[in-house]
Parts: C-alpha cells; structure tokens; sequence
C-alpha cells in the first residue's frame, strides 16, 4: 500500500436495516480514521447511525442489518471477513458498551467471565489467567479483587459493573478500545470516575479510542478529533477544537448552541426547530436542510464532505466562518457528483 | 414575605422492602426521603438535583400524594395537604400536574391525542360539553406548538419531543398552579431537549406556572431554575438561588458534583485539574450514621461521623448541611 496504513479504517461505508415500508439507511457514505495512539470521537443524537458505526467497527454488522457498500479496514485488511473478525475481536480491537449488565453473564462470576477471554485468546493457563484478572481488577480501581473474581454481577453497583467491563475489554492488550456511550447509564459523579479511568489508561497503555457518544461534554475531554454525524453521514469533522471553537457546519452550531453548559448562564437555549429526517426515505440533498437556517435552493443537491488541508472537513454549501476554513475544491468545497 | 406556595416540612418517606428474621418477624424498611424541608414561591422553578436513589423522584410523588408519607407535613396555598386523600385529594390534584420523563409510556398507545389531552378534564368532571372540550384540546395543543390537525392521531405518529409536547398539554388541561416534571427532558435529544426546556420557560411566564423540576443534568436544571436544592442519599444537604449553587457552593458534595458535569469546551475539560471524588452513594437500606458523605468528602472530622448535620441558614438565602463550613 502507497498510503499510510491506518489503525482503522471506515471507508465510505454504507449499512442498511429493513423497516417496515423500505430500508433504513443508517450509515450513508461515512468515511474516517483511527491511528495508533489517536482518540477519535463520534457525536450523533438517537438514529443517527453511531452505534451501527461502532458494530461495524468491529465485525458485528449482523442481519438483518447488511453492509451495502464501501470497507470497514483493520490493519488494511477487511473487517467484513467473519474470520479475520473473530481473530481481532479481542486482542486487538475490544468494546465497551452503554450496558455492562448487557455485557455480562449474569450467571458467571467475574472470574470465570475475565478468564474465559484470556484462556482463549492468550493462551494461558487457567491458575495464571486468574492472577492476570486479579491484577486487571486492580488496575481499574476495583478494591479486594481476590473476593470480588468469585463475585456475580449483579453483585457490583453500576459504576464497579462497567469497570469490570473495562477490565474485560482489556484482558488481552488491545490497541483500541471501542467505547459506545459507556457512562450514559452512570451517574454524574461515577461518569466522571469512568472518564478519569479511560484516560489514564488510554495514557498507560497507549490505546487508541473511539468513543462514540451524544454527550458533547464527554467528548470535550476525551477526544483529540471528532466527527459530528447527522442522519448517517458525517456532516463535520476536525480537532476537537475546530469543532468546538469554530463549527463551519451549522448542525454542529447548532448542537452546540442547544446545549445547556453548567459554566455559563445562558437566558434562552437556542433549539433545532424539526426533527431528523426519517431515513426510510431517500434524502434528496443536504440532510439537514429542512432545520437549517441558512439552507438555499443549493442545498437540494447533496453536498459532499470537502478535506482541508488539515485534515478537517465539512459537508454543506453554505459553511460558517468558511473564510478560515481553508477548503480545497471548488469554490472552496467539492461539490456534489 | 412572599406567599409560599408549597412548603415542605420534615418530610420522611420509607418504603417496606421485604422481611427479614428466620420468621420474617422484622420488616425491612428503606427510607427514600429522609426528614427534609423546603418551599417554593408562586412562579418560580425549584430545581430539584440528585444522583439515582437520592430521593428526589420519591419527593416529588409524596407531594403529589402517590405515595404515603411517613412523617412531616406538605402545605399547599397554605392548606395542610399532608396525607389528604379521596375527594380532597382530588380538589388538590387539579392544581398539581405531574410532567414525567418517559414519553413513551405515560400517553395509552390505544387513545388519541383529543382523548389523551381531554382525559383530565373528564376525570376531574370539567366537561360541559364534548364540543367545549376539543375546543379546550386544540387550544392546549396551540398553547405548546402542537398541530391541531394533529387531534385524531395516536401517539405512535409522534416523536419523543412531540410526545412530551402532547404530555405538557395534558398536564396544563385543568390550569394546574404546580407542575411537578420528573425528569421531563431527560429522554430527549439534546437538539429536542432545549425545544421542550424553552417551552416550559415560555409557558411559565404565560400562566404563571410554579415549576419543581426535578433532574440529575446540573446544567440543564441549573438553566431552567431560579433555585435549586441538591439531594443525596436521601437527605436535602443545600438549597440555595441557582446562581449560588454554581457559583459558591457550601457542601462538598455540591462542589463535588459540579465539578464532576463534563464541560462541552475541550479547553475547560484539558484543564481541569482531576475532582474526581472516589466512592459510591451509600446502601440506602444501611446508611452510615452522621453526615451520609462522610464516607467520600474530602474534608471529613470526627463530628461528621458521629452526628448528622441539619440544613441551617449559612448566607442569606443560603442553607446547607455541613458541619465544617
């Protein structure tokens, strides 16, 4: 390969579910990138295909969801190969999910659930897998970890459950670490405990994150790049403080700007008027059009997501603040096939 | 001073969980609500925080009386309603609305929007006629930006935002002074979300609503209130303006849980010096004697073991419970 080859690579991707009346098109034409040591976010509301993106991250595009188009890559090679799938699951990419109780046996103790991973995919003997779950234990900050292996689930609060899901997802020294909405189901103060563990282990173990969540707060911290998806496309992405300090995108503006912050007193928060478009039909031009202030007779035709220099990119005709963008293409922007 | 609506006082509600004892002899009781006091003035919003199990859900139906309460008092208008039930209750009832968080399960998916939005005026015998009423329906669902062309639909046809909307409508049919909304935006979207919050705003200055808005996001309470009381474990520990709250709060859990709420300014978030507090709420059905934080407040004495701090005057307007401040 003449390119770099990247950690990860999601390459115009296209996933369809069947819905009553038609097909949902969940993930449309969505192109991105993890390296090595990176963490990138994506930020999307309900539907709009994020944690399809994460099941295709990892092989787990299952019917009746089908992968219609374009290449999800790891280490170049594709992650559509069930088998190639099963090798990496694991000891190279692992999750963490919004449910730990949805990741668990709730009939298995921690221990038998932590070593079953590593029995099978290290090779190791059953004694030293049990030190290395004691030893994992401890690492994410679960105290007593000798009497906690013998422990159920349902025996840990919500907070110590996902920890141990961490744990789990770690057993074997990935190189990345999926992280889908992990501390939606958590309590403030035990989200930031969660976020505060994922950084200092992404720092000590120099994994790479994908973390994909609707909690603009959660991804200010944790992500050095971010892409902004609405209605199954990337319609921004850039450094987390492009996006943040300089949207171009108005639906980035705009989520942003509907966001309540504890720091600042805002009088009125400034909403999306509309809903998202029902992705069981075909959407004709900018999907966001209808709720845009700014939208014109351009934005019926699709506009397609233009890379700067720097690697930031945004899908709209009308961009805000588009004099400091930098755009390559024409007019500043590719337009549309 | 200005008229309290609703005055809270002592308020304790415990739950029977089961038995224990060989025989079962011994009930096992869990207090949700543990001896608290407050009030709230006609018009304003009193934000109501808390981390699951802090209690807050349970206060909010103890005022309503949907559940028993064990001890303390809860005036409205100046009307002792502790414990009211059958007719009174109901008399009580119509001036205190319930908004709750799910809007998927609070609307029968078998009734239509006229009917839904109609139902507490039939309940309550408002009901001179059933031309009068859809009148009274269509002008609700103006009243929170619904179409009226919508009245004959079921509420599948609706998203979570429209949902809620048809929800506010139904809570404002019999001109409630209260609305107690129970985590009213916290199934939404966040684009959604601030349609709805901005809704709630709009509607109280237009009827002169008094709100209890009972939330776990500190942002968006601390956006949509004039003040606002933090719960833990059961226990009230400050109450004070919203902008106080945020900006000089007294108990350490307070400022423990502000400084835990992610930022949405990646610049805040790289700065911001790790407050990560250790520890989990305690087990409600054993809380620890003294102050419930003791166990993870950083500043923690011998007193705050020993002894439970009540919630005292610190500032003008200002109380919380603490010991050390």
């Amino acid at each position: 390969m003449s390119r770099r080859e990247h950690l990860l690579e999601v390459r115009n991707l296209e996933v369809v579910y069947p819905a009553r009346g038609g097909t949902v098109q969940a993930v449309r034409d969505v192109s991105f990138t993890v390296d090595e040591g990176e963490s990138t976010g994506i930020v999307g509301e309900s539907g709009s295909g994020k944690s399809t993106i994460a099941r295709a991250a990892l092989g787990l595009v299952e019917l009746p969801g089908r992968i219609v188009g374009g290449e999800v890559l790891w280490r170049g090679r594709s992650l559509r190969n069930k088998k190639y799938a099963r090798q990496v699951r694991g000891p190279e990419i692992s999750v963490v999910s919004q449910d730990p109780m949805a990741s668990m046996s709730p009939i298995l103790t921690i221990g038998t659930q932590m070593t079953e991973v590593m029995v099978r995919h290290l090779d190791l003997g059953k004694k030293e897998a049990v030190v290395r779950a004691g030893d994992l234990l401890e690492k994410v900050g679960i105290p007593d970890p000798g009497r906690r292996l013998g422990q159920y689930p349902f025996e840990f609060s919500g907070g110590m459950q996902q920890r141990v899901v961490i744990a789990i997802a770690l057993s074997c020294d990935p190189k990345m670490l999926i992280a889908d909405e992990p501390t939606t189901a958590l309590d403030v103060t035990t989200q930031a405990q969660i976020l505060d563990l994922i950084s200092s282990l992404r720092r000590d173990l120099g994994l790479s994150l994908l973390l994909i969540t609707h909690d603009l707060g959660v991804v200010a911290g944790a992500c050095d790049l971010l892409n902004v998806l609405y209605a199954g496309e990337i319609v921004e992405s850039g450094t987390a403080d492009e996006l943040f300090y300089r949207p171009h995108h108005p639906y980035t503006a705009a989520l942003l700007g509907s966001t309540p912050r504890l720091d600042v007193k805002a009088e009125r928060l400034t909403a999306i008027e509309g809903q998202p478009p029902d992705l069981r039909q075909v959407v004709a031009g900018c999907s966001f059009a209808p709720r845009c202030p700014y939208a014109t007779g351009r934005c019926e035709s699709s506009p397609t997501l233009g890379t700067s220099s720097a690697g930031r990119a945004c899908a709209c005709w009308h961009p805000l603040d588009s004099h400091q963008g930098n755009l390559t293409g024409s007019e500043g922007r590719l337009g549309h096939a | 001073m200005p008229s309290a609506l609703l005055e809270v006082e002592g308020l304790t509600v415990t739950f029977n969980v089961g038995r224990e004892g060989f025989w079962g002899q011994r009930r096992r009781r869990l207090t949700a609500v543990d001896d608290i006091s407050f009030s709230i003035k006609r018009g304003e919003t009193f934000g109501l925080v808390g981390e699951s199990g802090s209690g807050k859900t349970t206060t909010g139906r103890a005022i309503l009386g949907k559940v028993p309460i064990a001890s303390g008092r809860v005036r409205f208008a100046g009307r002792d309603i502790t414990g009211m039930e059958g007719k009174e209750r109901r008399s009580i009832r119509q001036n205190m609305q319930l908004i709750p968080q799910n809007p998927y399960g609070s609307l029968n998916p078998r009734m239509k929007v006229r009917d839904l939005v109609a139902e507490p005026l039939v309940v309550h015998q408002r009901f001179p006629s059933a031309r009068r009423a859809t009148e009274r329906v269509v002008e609700l669902l103006e009243l929170t930006g619904m179409n009226p062309d919508d009245l004959y639909k079921y509420p599948h046809a609706f998203s979570g935002g429209q949902r809620q909307r048809i929800v506010i409508a139904r809570a404002l049919a019999l001109n409630p002074d209260l609305i107690i909304a129970d985590e009213p935006v916290s199934a939404l979207d966040v684009s959604i979300q601030a349609q709805v919050v901005n809704l709630l705003q709009d509607l109280q200055r237009r009827l002169d609503l008094t709100y209890i808005f009972i939330a776990h996001d500190l942002a968006v309470v601390r956006h949509i209130s004039h003040r606002i009381g933090i719960m833990y474990a059961g226990k009230l520990v400050e109450v004070a303006n919203g902008e106080d709250v945020y900006r000089t709060p007294i108990h350490p859990y307070t400022e423990a849980l502000l400084s835990s709420v992610p930022i949405p300014d990646p610049r805040i978030e790289r700065d911001r010096a790790a407050k990560v507090i250790p520890g989990e709420p305690p087990d409600p059905m054993q809380p620890p004697p003294g102050c419930r934080f003791h166990a993870r407040c950083p500043l923690v004495q011998k007193r705050c073991i020993e002894e439970a701090p009540p919630l005292e005057v610190k500032k003008p307007e200002h109380q919380a419970a603490c010991w050390l401040r």
